[in-house]
């Protein structure tokens, strides 16, 4: 009888989900957690290049919602507005990192302005043995104007619509394909010089 | 050159199918007869592909944990929040400050815009022998007030004048040498 219940509501859609977390259905909102936890570290990490950062931001996104549980309203996916949530975390994180950094670098002195935030190295060695391929992708990822990577992990990484993508950039279909477009192109001519 | 700059441009219209009929039968052409547009196409696509093939990162076991410890303690604040209703100026909101001092701003320019003129106005109201009268009320007054104490002598009085004078002068002299004193430590 229980695994009857059980079976049902693994069933529901997020929009259905979201409706009983409302009306407060506390278990609705742990599948909610359990749906996209993953999904959203993912696309978090392949934005801000940080994992442990990634989790940590991720959980901001469902304190954000659960605060906020009503701020959503039926006439988004619920899909699309978890995203947008998680990917404005991510930008004011990116903005915060920005100021920290400049900071960093006027503390210098003149003659240590040479010297590079420490990256990892990656030798040639590693490179064949194709276990660091994704690390030299996740690099050359890393590299990439903050709108074009967000573009290109939302289409490529996580696969994405055109249509959702749209809604979480705010930008219109145009926008949106021309940087996707020329996310690749950089991306590929990145990974073509290594 | 110019179909190879607009091959580029619709290379990822192309391999997402989101292109026209027209543009496909130019790519699809443009793509059979110009090997270097043809081998980044190649290029690109297999990078999509390899993209949508990176492993997944996986939310550590302490995730759902540390969730709930961050809800559980967002609530907590919440609840103290509210219960420390005690006055404090964090309370108070920025437009309140601004309304505030704009008032006290629009208040000072009143009573400074109004006072000098009322003056005028009463010293031209009143007629010139009223006037001399107020005067020598005034002269009466300010003499009353200056002049001396009858009934303390006239020994007690200068003493006092003189150690007032003296404690006055006394002051100054020691703070003048503290100055000094101190600037000499400071050239030290
Ligand atoms: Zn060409």
């Amino acid at each position: 009888m229980i695994m009857e219940k059980k079976q049902k509501k693994v069933q529901l859609t997020d929009e259905e989900l979201i409706k009983r977390f409302q009306e407060g259905d506390l278990w609705a909102f742990e599948e909610i957690v359990n749906r996209y936890r993953n999904r959203l570290t993912n696309f978090v990490f392949r934005y801000i290049n940080d994992q442990r950062e990634a989790e940590d931001l991720v959980q901001d996104t469902f304190l954000k919602l659960y605060q906020n549980k009503h701020a959503y309203k039926e006439i988004a996916k619920f899909s699309t507005w978890i995203y947008t949530i998680a990917a404005n975390l991510a930008k004011t994180l990116l903005r915060k990192r920005k100021t920290r950094k400049l900071m960093f670098f006027s503390q210098l002195g003149p003659e240590d302005k040479d010297l590079d935030l420490p990256a990892d190295d990656i030798t040639s060695q590693q490179m064949v043995e194709g276990q660091f391929d994704e690390k030299i992708i996740q690099e050359a990822i890393a590299k990439l104007p903050e709108h074009f990577r967000i573009a290109i992990i939302l289409r490529d990484v996580q696969e994405l619509s055109y249509e959702e993508i749209c809604n979480i950039i705010g930008k219109p279909i145009g926008t949106v394909k021309s940087r996707i477009n020329r996310a690749r192109l950089r991306l590929q001519k990145e990974l073509a010089n290594l | 050159m110019k179909n190879c700059y607009k091959f580029k441009s619709l290379i990822s219209n192309y391999i997402d199918k989101e292109i026209s009929f027209r543009d496909r039968k130019f790519f699809e052409s443009h793509k059979n007869e110009c090997s270097s547009c043809q081998s980044l196409y190649t290029s690109v696509f297999s990078m999509k592909q390899r993209l949508g093939s990176l492993t997944s990162v996986e939310t550590s076991n302490q995730f759902m944990e540390s969730l709930r410890n961050k809800i559980l303690k967002d609530r907590n604040s919440r609840i103290l929040a509210s219960q420390n209703k005690g006055f404090s100026f964090r309370q108070i909101p920025a437009f309140a400050y601004g309304f505030s001092s704009l008032m006290i701003l629009v208040i000072a320019g009143f009573i400074y815009l109004q006072m000098p003129v009322n003056a005028t106005n009463q010293e031209q109201q009143i007629p010139i022998a009223a006037q001399e009268k107020i005067n020598n009320a005034k002269t009466t007054f300010q003499q009353q007030f200056d002049a001396t104490p009858a009934h303390l002598p006239e020994e007690t009085l200068a003493k006092a004048k003189a150690d007032s004078g003296k404690s006055v002068q006394g002051d100054n002299v020691r703070n003048f040498e503290n100055n000094m004193n101190k600037v000499d430590y400071q050239k030290k």
